[in-house]
């Protein structure tokens, strides 16, 4: 039993390497959990060391107490409020001055702090040296080095927690002009429970933080607010954060040794920004990028896939005979979720290539260049990576517009993503593709990824237009430095993602494909999967709806409905009610043509988000704009596939 | 003294002012965006995105907090 506990936040800017020194320090003792009444993320992993039980706790990455978006807030309300033992703050020391920024935002909290100096290796790189000696006897506090992604450091950072015992606060702090020191010592004692440390005193009075509950603390505020302005001349806000920046200088001045720079890296940096995000360029090139992207996950995907189809062929063939067993293995678990996992090396390819795309700094460039664009309709540059990462699931997508900063955004965003084309939705348009359009595939498929943004941005733009009237927020945002992606780490994350989407298909599709395959044996005596089962019924009624779409079999119209749960199942469907891999490509070609497989695969695309996706939505952003969400989806799918039908059949093409 | 917006790629800059709101100003200043600081315009074109770069650190800045922020150039590169 461990005699000591402690709780350790691990706090710093985004891009700092806080993850992997977190996932460095607690290995696989993590606890993913939900902050208290929000849907960010919590990870939290407990170790017991030397005696002492260690419960970290990653904070969302942040740059201070101006952030607008709930995980930043998060991250500020942790240290404020929780109070944690000690803060691990993790500093990207090639970017010394913002990382310190907040590091002095922390110990002004009062907090005690086991600086952390990471990337000390690239930092090294381009010349700057961090002497960790020199802090540590100014601050009295040990300061480590680390290079978070190899493992550096670390057993030097596990011997400072071992000692957490002994840790003292900070003792250099930034000080202020006379008047402000005098008001934050009237503040900290007379309001001891709102401005009980030098931070937050310094926040009420700079305006940072805004206490509404107390008229008593309101008025000594202001009164000192002008007092302070009129004696120093100067704007409060301003003042204390150029104290705090001088702070910052000198720290660096003493600690800090910058060599000759080695322009090169930086300049490769920049010289690719200039194309990247050349206003002329950039566009064409994102574009091309995403359809890099695609033509990727078809050439490379495919051989696995057809190795996969043989296999899948060869396991059919094996099970014989006619009784329920060998038909329910047959034509329900080999047909129906088989039909799904063949699948599974285009979806790995893509999350991999989306996880290279993040890791190199791409995809934030991605956001910048799209800040025009997206401006123009309302919504904000940022917005453009949770669009993005629709592409792969659109449940975190619609996580991830937590990270945009006012209400709006969120809103707005969360309403675009149904419309991007999940990796769900890839099996569909791959069975027809490679049906009806082998020549064109990655074309075809490229084009439907299109539209679906096309109806994305449609989408947000109505809705500002009647829901909101304020303007859109600002775009500053950091830049991460291009670098050589990890490939180890992107073919992890895709790896656990992939992951996710086997188990959903063993699970949850699998079980959808049981309920399919039961009702189309039944009633008892009829032929399996015919018009007569209970099944062939129920979608012979609903399939007249589809007519004017073009496909109104009934097996399309069953093959919709149970899509709602999610949309593999819609491939998976297909898989039972035709009787397996071989057997679907002949029936498809039969009961679809060119233009109808057109129409149905904007139809899959566009008619509903999963339940999954609803639900994250309705937890985002509330059951209004959900059920708003499902009402517009189904609307606009039908009609676009009604559209795409009738005008195709007037211009003659089917 | 001009707004950033209307500096040209290439230039380098020197932060005088900001004329957005408090929260604004704190934001740009916690990305280290800071009076009297020098940056590298490196991309940048009228009604686009901005971005400044100083070595390590490179900040992307809309078209609106652009007209918001004001600089004195300093050298052109």
């Amino acid at each position: 039993m461990a005699e000591k506990s402690f709780v350790i936040a691990v706090a710093g800017n985004p891009n700092s390497g806080k993850t992997s020194l977190f996932n460095k320090l607690t290995g696989s003792n993590l606890k993913v959990g939900n902050w208290p009444g929000v849907t960010v993320e919590k990870k939290e992993g407990k170790v017991v060391r030397g005696g002492i039980t260690f419960t970290f706790v990653d904070i969302p990455g942040t740059y201070g107490i101006s952030a607008r978006s709930e995980d930043e807030r998060i991250a500020m309300d942790f240290l404020m409020k929780e109070k944690p033992d000690a803060v691990i703050v993790v500093l990207d020391s090639a970017n010394f001055n913002r990382n310190f920024y907040l590091f002095t935002l922390i110990i002004e909290m009062g907090l005690r702090v086991i600086p952390v100096l990471n990337m000390s290796d690239m930092a090294e790189k381009r010349g700057i040296t961090l002497h960790e000696g020199r802090f540590s006897s100014i601050f009295g506090v040990p300061f480590v080095k680390t290079v978070a992604s190899s493992g550096k450091g670390i057993p030097g950072l596990w011997k400072v927690l071992e000692k957490m015992g002994d840790l003292e606060k900070p003792k250099h702090l930034p000080v202020y002009p006379k008047p402000v020191e005098q008001a934050v010592g009237r503040l900290m004692a007379q309001f001891p429970k709102l401005a009980g440390t030098r931070f937050q005193a310094l926040a009420i009075l700079d305006g940072g933080i805004v206490v509404l509950e107390n008229e008593k603390l309101r008025q000594v505020v202001s009164e000192l607010q002008g007092e302070i302005e009129e004696e120093l001349d100067r704007e409060l806000d301003e003042l204390i954060a150029e104290k705090r920046y001088e702070f910052v200088y000198s720290i660096a001045k003493e600690c800090v040794e910058r060599r000759l720079r080695t322009e090169q890296k930086v300049a490769l940096t920049d010289r690719i920004d200039r194309f990247v995000t050349n206003r002329y360029l950039g566009g064409p090139l994102f574009l091309f990028a995403m359809w890099l992207l695609f033509y990727l996950v078809f050439t490379v995907g495919n051989p696995f896939v057809d190795w996969i189809n043989t296999g899948f062929g060869a396991l059919s063939s094996m099970v014989s005979g006619s009784s329920i067993f060998a038909s329910f293995v047959r034509e329900g678990l080999i047909s129906g979720v088989g039909a799904v996992l063949v699948f599974v090396p285009n979806i790995f390819i893509l999350f991999f290539l989306i996880a290279v795309m993040e890791d190199s700094g791409y995809l934030s460039r991605a956001a910048f260049v799209a800040d025009r664009f997206m401006h123009a309709l309302g919504l904000h540059g940022k917005s453009f990576i949770p669009m993005l990462l629709g592409f792969g699931c659109n449940i975190p997508a619609v996580m991830a517009v937590r990270t945009l900063e006012n209400e709006k955004d969120r809103v707005l965003t969360a309403m675009a993503i149904p419309y991007m084309s999940c990796s769900a939705r890839l099996p569909v348009y791959l069975l027809f593709v490679g049906i009806f359009f082998t020549r064109y595939q990655s074309t075809v498929v490229f084009s439907l990824y299109l539209l679906g943004i096309i109806i994305a941005i449609i989408v947000a733009r109505v809705l500002r237009r009647i829901f909101f009237t304020n303007a859109v927020s600002p775009l500053v945002m950091e830049l991460p430095a291009y670098h050589v992606p990890s490939l180890k780490t992107a073919a992890r994350s895709a790896g656990i993602r992939t992951a996710f989407f086997i188990k959903k298909a063993g699970t949850f599709i699998f079980g959808t494909v049981l309920v399919i395959w039961v009702l189309a044996s039944l009633p008892a005596g009829v032929p399996y999967a015919s018009a007569q089962s209970i099944i062939g019924k129920i979608g012979s009624a609903v399939a007249p709806v589809f007519h004017p779409a073009g496909f109104d079999s009934w097996q399309a119209a069953v093959a919709l409905i149970f899509g709602f749960l999610a949309k593999e199942v819609v491939v998976g469907t297909f898989g039972v009610l035709y009787g397996g891999q071989a057997a679907l490509s002949s029936a498809i070609g039969v009961h679809f043509s060119a233009l109808s497989a057109m129409s149905f695969m904007v139809m899959t695309l566009v008619y509903i988000p999963c339940v999954a996706t609803i639900a994250v939505i309705r937890r985002e952003i509330g059951t209004k704009w959900a059920t708003l969400s499902v009402c517009i989806s189904v609307t606009l799918g039908y009609g676009l596939a009604v559209l795409v039908f009738q005008v195709g059949h007037l211009l003659g093409l089917g | 003294m001009v707004p950033l917006a209307f500096v040209e790629s290439g230039s380098e800059v020197e932060i005088l002012d900001f004329r957005c709101g408090g929260k604004c100003s704190c934001r740009l200043r916690e990305l280290g965006i800071v009076k009297g600081c020098r940056y590298l315009v490196s991309t940048g074109a009228k009604n686009g995105p901005f971005i400044l770069s100083d070595g390590e650190t490179r900040i992307g800045i809309g078209a609106g907090i652009a007209m918001k922020v004001l600089v004195r150039e300093v050298a052109c590169g």
